[in-house]
């Protein structure tokens, strides 16, 4: 049987990358639902500044974590 | 001629292998996302088995490793491929039957490398790729999934913590429908290209492709990207009870949370070439979900069932993947013993379907 050292390289930019990517996406999901709730919210209390500005991170939120996604897994295709 | 009959009995057997897989691995893709009632059972299999097809024509590189990173390419005969592979649906059927969810990619692994040993002896196997593509990823990928999962379920909760739960279940159940595609497609992207990397070393062992201009034939890519998706879509019910409730009762941003892990680690081990085992990566992000929560709300007991079955699936699997090889060659080199096993797994195959379906009738109600 043959031996080889491990490729840490590798394994090291699985760990981080795959961390990153999770957490980020979590976070930013949840502050575009976070924005999304308060907007509505806001709008039903009269407050229409504010439901503007939820509004805003609720969309911010959301198209951050989908380009995420999509960048990542465009960046795992073009590598193949 | 013998030869390309033998390969039609491989590429065969490979295909009904990538459907086992998809349809072991379905629990592995759907259980969150049907547990926490972002979407009805019939839906997430559809959406799941379209996405598996979707995802294996994204990246190659875990198809290149399992054809050269563990076993010596000069020591491949397609008849080593053919026993390697019944000895891997063989235990993925019996830890169905059981409903237990161990590794289908360890389970091809495991069986290719029994089958190599059986036919050349430890030299033909490749130790260090075992250790560095395989066993070091298995290891580490599903701890990453735990603390993913985890640390991101803490960030959750302390963001949407205040708000009304009805709008934030409500909201969370929609990410899980696009952290579910994510998982599905990252199942198809790393399971299926096992299939492909089997596939492409008997064609190397057969003469049809040189070792030294290795590529996957488009026929391959497609061929496997179907088998799995059908697999899928027929789906393995038992094991997605055992992941979906047994482990922990999930709500939907912890269902979001751990199917967002699983995907990243299965997208970034893809994206440099290890066969992860989606089973070992999902199962340690449901887990990293519940634990962060409550660490007394995961069934520490059905975790540890689960993890004993990870760890037989590699030296059994390697087992029957030597014992294939010898009743094989029982009937010589030629064509007869691949098909009499054939025959044999067929009727196996048949024989166990038919007694889980039996037990699985409801009994007939008394009046």
């Amino acid at each position: 049987m043959t031996r080889a050292a491990i490729d840490t390289t590798a394994l090291l930019k699985m760990v981080y990358s795959s961390l990153l990517a999770s957490v980020f996406v979590a976070v930013v999901f949840s502050t575009g639902l976070l924005g999304a709730i308060k907007a509505s919210d806001s709008r039903r209390a009269g407050r229409s500044g504010a439901a503007a500005a939820y509004a805003v991170l609720a969309a911010v939120g959301v198209l951050l974590a989908g380009g995420a996604i999509v960048y990542g897994l465009v960046l795992i295709a073009r590598k193949s | 001629m013998s030869g390309d009959i033998l390969l039609v009995i491989v590429v065969g057997t490979a295909l009904a292998f990538d459907f086992t897989n998809g349809f072991h691995d379905t629990a592995n893709v759907v259980a969150t996302s049907i547990s926490t009632r972002a979407i009805g059972p019939k839906q997430a299999v559809a959406f799941a088995s379209l996405l598996n097809f979707v995802g294996a024509f994204i990246s190659l590189k875990v198809a290149t490793t399992i054809a050269k990173g563990f076993v010596d390419t000069d020591a491949v005969t397609t008849t080593v491929v053919f026993c390697g592979l019944v000895g891997a649906i063989a235990w993925n059927v019996i830890t169905w039957y059981f409903g237990l969810p161990s590794s289908s990619s360890h389970a091809l692994i495991g069986g290719l490398v029994g089958s190599v040993v059986a036919a050349s002896g430890w030299s033909a196997v490749n130790g260090g790729g075992l250790v560095d593509n395989l066993i070091v990823p298995a290891l580490i990928a599903p701890v990453i999934a735990f603390v993913a999962a985890g640390g991101s379920i803490m960030l959750v909760y302390r963001i949407v913590g205040r708000l009304r739960p009805g709008p934030v279940s409500r909201g969370f159940r929609l990410g899980e429908l696009a952290s579910g595609g994510l998982l599905a497609l990252s199942h198809g992207t790393n399971d299926a290209q096992k299939t492909m990397g089997v596939i492409t070393l008997a064609l190397v062992a057969n003469g049809n492709i040189s070792a030294s201009d290795f590529r996957v034939p488009d026929w391959v890519v497609v061929a496997s990207a179907t088998a799995i998706s059908l697999g899928t879509f027929t789906g393995g019910w038992r094991i997605i009870k055992t992941l979906g409730t047994r482990i922990i009762s999930m709500d939907p941003a912890q269902g979001f949370a751990a199917q967002g892990a699983g995907a990243a680690v299965i997208l970034a081990a893809s994206s440099v070439g290890y066969p992860l085992s989606t089973t070992h990566v999902i199962s340690g992000g449901i887990m990293g979900a519940g634990a962060a929560k409550r660490f007394s709300a995961v069934r520490w007991g059905v975790a540890g069932n689960i993890v004993a079955a990870w760890g037989m699936t590699l030296p059994a699997s390697a087992l029957l993947g030597a014992l294939v090889y010898g009743i094989t060659t029982l009937f010589g080199n030629g064509v007869a013993g691949p098909i009499v096993v054939t025959i044999v797994l067929l009727a196996g195959l048949a024989a166990t379907f038919a007694r889980r379906l039996q037990h699985a009738q409801p009994a007939p109600s008394t009046p």
